[in-house]
This record gives C-alpha cells, sequence and structure tokens, in this order.
C-alpha cells in the first residue's frame, strides 16, 4: 500500500509493517487526510503483531497531520494486541514535541528520536 | 440559339425520353431475370436468347444517342423533321425491337413460370417501344414544348384530398431499417427499381407521381427518396425544391436521369440533391450511391442526436451550476457567520484597558476557511487569565469548538476553579463529550496563563510562549508537557501541569498560533518562529502595540501575496 505525491509519501511495507513517511504534509483539514487515514485504518485492521511508524524523512507535520496520528495511535492502543514504535529524528523540530502526546496516549509506545 | 431550335431541342428530348422508358424495361427486366438465374445457380439452357434480349436493349440505347442526340449534331443540322424521319432511325430501331418480341415469344415456352411475368413485361414493352418507332415520324413540330420546365411551387394549391397511394412491396426485412421512397411516373421503372433496391435489403415504398409524392413524404419516415426528374404535371425540380424548402430538407435525394440529360444533373446538385442515378439502372452503381448517401445521413442523423445530447448536457449543466451558486452562497454565509462568531468573542479595548499592570496588544484575522483559533483575556475578582488555543482542521465546525471552549473557560472561571488539574479536566471532559456528539474528530491546543500581581502562572499545551526579557534576551517556554490536546481522549489530569514565570518592568510576552509561524510565501517556505523571535527582540522596547504591528507588518512582507491558510493570531503583554 502506498500513497505518491509530489509533496509527500506514504509507503506501508507488509512484511516488515513499517509505516513510512516521507517530504513534508501540509493538508487542509479530515476531508484532505481521508486518504492517509483509510490507509492507518486498514493497517490496524489488519492487527499485525508490530507497527513501526517511520517519520525520520517527514520534515514537517501540520496540526490536523499530527491529530490523525494521535486517532491512530488511539486506535492501534485499543486493539491491545498490537506493538508500537515509532521513530522520529531529532533534526526535525516538530517532532521532539509532538511524538511526545502519542507515547501519552499509548504509554507501551516504544519512542526512538534518532 | 433561336426559340424555334430551343423547342426542337426540348422536343428532341422528349422524344428521347418516351423511346428510352420502354428500351430501359428491356434492358432491366432481362438483366433481372439473368441476375436471378445465376443467383440461384439454374442451369439453363435459354440464358444466350436472354442475353439477346438485354444486348439489343444496349443496341437500342445507342442508337437512341446516335440518332436523337443533338450534342452528337451540329446547331445547324437540328432539323427534327429530318431526324425523325430519318429512314436508317427507324431501321436502326425496328430491327433490335423485332428481335426481342420474337425472343421473347420463343422463351415463353420454356422460361420458368416465375420469370414469366418479367418475361411479359418486356415483351410489353418492346410492343409498346415498336408503336413508339411508328409514331416517331407522326411526331408534331412543336411551337413551343414544356418539357423538363422548373418554376417555383405554390405547395397549398398542390396537396389535394387524395389518399396517398404507398405501396410497401416487401415486408420489411429483419435487417432492414431504411425506407427508400421511390417516385417514378413509369411502372416499369418503380417496379425494376423497387426490386433492385429490394433485393438490397431496404425497404421500399413508392409514389406514381410528383404530386403523390408531396402527398406523402410527410406521413412516413422516409430515409432517402429516388426522385424522377421528368414526370407529367409535378416534375422531378419541384419535387426537389419543395423538399429543400420544407421540413423534410434532411430526406437525401437522389435524382433518376438519363445519362446524356448531364445539365440536369448539374442543376439538380445545384438545387441540393445528393447524388444522381442513370438509367437504365447498374445494381453496383445503384448500390454503391444507396450506400453512399444513406452513410451520410447516418452520420448526420448521429451528428444531430449528439447535438441533441450535448443540449441536454448543457441544460444539465445548467441546473448544476445554479445548485453550485446556491451551494456557494451557502458556504459564503456559512463562512461569514463563522468569522463573525469568532470575531465577536474577541475581547474589547476597553476590558484589556482595565487590567492594571500590563499593557495587552491583541490580534486576529480569520483565513478565508476560519480555523477555530481562540485567544481570551478574561478577569474575575481580580484574577487575570489570558488564554490561546488552536482548533485543529478548519470551517464552521472548528470555529463552533472555538465558542465551547471559550465559554467552558468563563464558566470556570466564575465557578473560582482555580485548580490547573481540575480546570483542564472538566474543561477537557466537557469538550471531549461534545466532540462525541457532535461525530467530530476536531480537539485543541490550549494554554491558560494566570498572572497576578507581576507573576504568570502557565498550563495547557500549545505552542512555545516567548518571554523577552528587558534588554532583549529571549526566553521561549516550551508547554508540550503542560498539557495535552483537548478533546482528544477522555482524561488528560495526568498530563497537566503548571510553570511559574516572574515578569519585571518592560518584559514582554508573546502568545501565537501556528497561523503565524507556518504561513508560507511564494517558495512554501515557512514564517518560522526564529524569524518571529528576531522581530519580537527588535522591538522589545516599544510598546505591546508596536511591536504587535511589527510583526504582523514583517509576517505580511513574507506572505505577499500568497493564499493565507489558517487564522491569524497574535497576544502581546507587556509588564509596566
Amino acid at each position: 500500500m502506498e500513497i505518491k505525491t509530489e509533496n509527500y509519501n506514504v509507503k506501508y511495507d507488509e512484511t516488515s509493517h513499517n509505516i513510512i513517511f516521507d517530504g513534508s504534509l501540509r493538508l487542509n483539514g479530515s476531508t484532505e487526510y481521508a486518504s492517509i487515514s483509510e490507509l492507518l485504518e486498514n493497517i490496524a485492521q489488519q492487527e499485525p503483531e508490530k507497527i513501526i511508524l517511520d517519520l525520520k524523512a517527514l520534515s514537517f507535520l501540520n496540526s490536523s497531520g499530527i491529530s490523525i496520528l494521535s486517532k491512530f495511535v488511539i486506535n492501534v492502543r485499543n486493539r491491545k494486541n498490537i506493538q508500537m514504535v515509532v521513530i522520529g529524528a531529532k533534526k526535525n523540530p516538530w517532532q521532539s514535541k509532538s511524538l511526545k502526546n502519542l507515547q501519552r496516549l499509548m504509554p507501551s509506545l516504544k519512542l526512538e528520536l534518532e | 440559339m433561336t426559340i424555334d431550335s430551343k423547342s426542337h431541342l426540348s422536343m428532341l428530348s422528349y422524344l428521347r425520353h418516351e423511346l428510352r422508358t420502354p428500351i430501359n424495361a428491356i434492358v432491366g427486366y432481362s438483366e433481372m431475370i439473368i441476375e436471378e438465374i445465376e443467383e440461384i445457380g439454374l442451369d439453363v439452357d435459354y440464358l444466350p436468347e436472354l442475353e439477346q434480349i438485354r444486348a439489343c436493349g444496349v443496341e437500342l440505347l445507342t442508337s437512341i444517342n446516335t440518332f436523337l442526340n443533338p450534342a452528337t449534331l451540329p446547331n445547324s443540322q437540328l432539323d427534327l423533321a429530318k431526324i425523325i424521319s430519318n429512314p436508317e432511325l427507324k431501321l436502326e430501331l425496328e430491327r433490335p425491337t423485332q428481335l426481342v418480341i420474337h425472343s421473347c415469344q420463343q422463351l415463353v415456352f420454356s422460361i420458368e413460370a416465375d420469370f414469366v411475368s418479367d418475361l411479359k413485361k418486356i415483351d410489353a414493352a418492346a410492343n409498346k417501344l415498336l408503336h413508339e418507332i411508328n409514331e416517331l415520324a407522326k411526331t408534331p413540330l412543336p411551337e413551343k414544348q414544356e418539357v423538363a420546365q422548373t418554376k417555383p411551387l405554390e405547395v397549398d394549391t398542390i396537396i389535394e384530398a387524395r389518399n396517398p397511394v404507398v405501396t410497401n412491396i416487401s415486408e420489411p426485412l429483419e435487417t432492414s431499417k431504411y425506407t427508400i421512397l421511390i417516385v417514378d411516373d413509369n411502372a416499369n421503372n418503380r417496379d425494376l427499381l423497387s426490386r433492385q433496391v429490394q433485393a438490397q435489403g431496404y425497404q421500399v415504398a413508392t409514389a406514381a407521381d410528383g404530386k403523390q409524392a408531396i402527398e406523402i413524404i410527410p406521413t412516413g419516415l422516409y430515409d432517402l427518396i429516388l426522385l424522377d426528374i421528368i414526370m407529367p404535371e409535378i416534375n422531378g425540380y419541384e419535387v426537389l425544391n419543395w423538399i429543400r424548402a420544407g421540413s423534410w430538407r434532411h430526406i437525401p435525394t437522389i435524382m433518376i436521369s438519363a445519362l446524356d440529360q448531364i445539365d440536369s444533373v448539374v442543376k439538380c446538385i445545384e438545387m441540393g440533391a445528393a447524388d444522381y442515378l442513370a438509367k437504365p439502372f447498374n445494381p453496383t452503381l445503384l448500390k454503391a450511391r444507396l450506400g453512399a448517401c444513406l452513410e451520410q445521413k447516418r452520420l448526420r442523423d448521429r451528428e444531430s442526436s449528439y447535438l441533441e445530447q450535448l443540449a441536454k448536457a448543457n441544460e444539465e449543466i445548467g441546473k448544476l451550476n445554479s445548485c453550485l451558486q446556491a451551494e456557494n452562497s451557502r458556504l459564503s454565509a456559512e463562512l461569514e457567520i463563522t468569522q463573525r462568531l469568532q470575531m465577536m468573542m474577541l475581547p474589547k479595548e476597553k476590558e484589556l484597558n482595565q487590567i492594571k499592570d500590563l499593557e495587552i496588544a491583541g490580534f486576529m484575522e480569520p483565513a478565508g476557511e476560519v480555523g477555530g483559533d481562540y485567544y481570551d483575556v478574561l478577569q474575575h475578582h481580580g484574577r487575570v487569565t489570558i488564554g490561546i488555543g488552536d482548533v485543529t482542521g478548519h470551517g464552521l465546525e472548528s470555529g463552533v469548538l472555538m465558542l465551547m471552549v471559550q465559554t467552558a473557560v468563563r464558566t470556570l472561571m466564575e465557578n473560582n476553579e482555580t485548580n490547573p488539574k481540575q480546570f483542564f479536566e472538566v474543561l477537557n471532559r466537557t469538550i471531549y463529550k461534545n466532540v462525541q456528539r457532535m461525530d467530530s474528530d476536531k480537539n485543541l491546543s490550549l494554554c491558560l496563563i494566570d498572572y497576578h500581581d507581576g507573576v504568570l502562572k502557565l498550563s495547557g499545551q500549545h505552542e512555545e510562549i516567548l518571554i523577552i526579557r528587558f534588554g532583549g534576551v529571549i526566553e521561549r517556554i516550551d508547554t508540550i508537557d503542560l498539557g495535552f490536546p483537548i478533546g482528544l481522549e477522555e482524561t488528560i489530569k495526568d498530563f497537566v501541569f503548571q510553570a511559574q514565570v516572574r515578569l519585571s518592568t518592560g518584559d514582554v510576552v508573546v502568545l501565537y498560533t501556528d497561523g503565524i509561524t507556518e504561513a508560507e510565501n511564494y517558495l512554501g517556505k515557512h514564517y518560522g518562529l526564529e524569524q518571529l523571535c528576531t522581530v519580537v527582540q527588535r522591538n522589545w522596547q516599544e510598546s505591546a502595540d508596536n511591536i504587535r504591528q511589527a510583526v504582523i507588518e514583517d509576517l505580511r512582507s513574507h506572505i505577499g501575496v500568497e493564499k493565507v491558510y489558517d487564522d491569524i493570531t497574535l497576544v502581546v503583554l507587556k509588564q509596566k
């Protein structure tokens, strides 16, 4: 599963269960984020043992996008049997702050900032 | 050319027509019998005799063309009396005609019963021809002959109360989609042509003269008209004129003419005929011309059906467009309402001036699609609360949520709730439950600042808060650990903490939403927090109003003419 655009890409590797975001995501509200929400919902429904959310190459994410990731983490948390790892990078200023909220939403979530 | 020779020419043309009509029948019927024999694979020994009949017919046509064709004669020799009394002509015509009659009498005993009636038609035509040949010398010389003459036609005077005679000669073929109207005053021609046209799978209707044609064309859906030129009363030109002038001009008309009537053919094409066919009818040519004309008609019909569809689609688009306009005006009405709601809840200048120890300058500009920014300054029992927040997403829902937050904050203040954990927990539950009811996926960042006696108490998660100390040194306060998004989770009290900042005279506090830091220039570059810090640092000694103005001006020069995506909110506090 993959979403490719000029400004950003979202790719899911079904064998390693890696969700890789790259580029800069600045869509307008939840309607424009619908295709990404749908992709994330599909992954959660498959209930893999472990999901790795790789955001290292995502240089920017606006508040609507952070909201979408938050909903996804809540969704994964509520399924109770999925391990979750979020990988970020310190070079992306938005991550050191916003990714903390994800960990608060799901205390078992492993946050790795490179 | 003199009038006299003109009328002689007309007479000649008339005679050719009279003589050719039976010859065409001889050629046509003999050809048809031969074709049918070949088609069904009959092995007959009388085939040479039939071929001889046909050959005689062709020979007769050649003779007519030789002796009665003015084109082969110089004008000076156009002496009608001399031409028609030419004994050679009589001989040339009589001999093959007699031969045809003789062959018919022989064949009638040996030929298959199916062909007898056609053979009798050949015989009758030959006898008629013989009669015409004998009458030829008796032809009265004309004063003025009116043949093949056109005059404008008054349609009203032609249509009389007479039952139209439509003979649908065959049952419609399953594959036949087209009906062809044959207009010819000669029964043999009609019969021959009908049979040839039917053999190609078309449906056929016939009219015996121009008058009948004009009566029946409006009664049926004819796809094509085969129209003889020379007919009594209303001739082919007049019928063509009538067709082209009325509602049936879309029906292609093929003129039937003799080969030497090339002038007439040109005239008909100029008048709007689709094509012409020469007598005797060559089946291959007939097939090709009918096919070509009907294909053209089919394309034209398809074109007009497309045009019709296009007109319908246009109408549909028109309707959708007016729906869209209605939807647009609904949306712009919605936006206007949302913007007004947001602006009307902002603290008034008068309220801000009532705060003793602080200079306060606020700025808010809702984006085209309102983003749900929130800022407020509330006072209750000497306690001042300054709030700043940002609802995710855009539109009416975001604006409404912002109103709810404002009311909830004010309610909690009026209820003297001072514990930040309690304050945020109740606020969050209120908003969370309403968001659930609204079936919305929105949440918001919110930072509340209690101010009392030079001390700021900060709680709630929002952007970084900037403190610019007297002299220009900047301190950035991260609020991530002071709270959690409101309305996202059922309970947040574990995440709520409070930070304290003491202000001295001249210290500046700057609050803002991401509409400022994420505003894009034409390259898509964000305005950024660093630039905001720089501008504030450069203006720290200015009044709160002037600092606000400096930031907004710098921000506008960054944005230029680019679209503003998000609400822009800025609050500047300065310790007096």
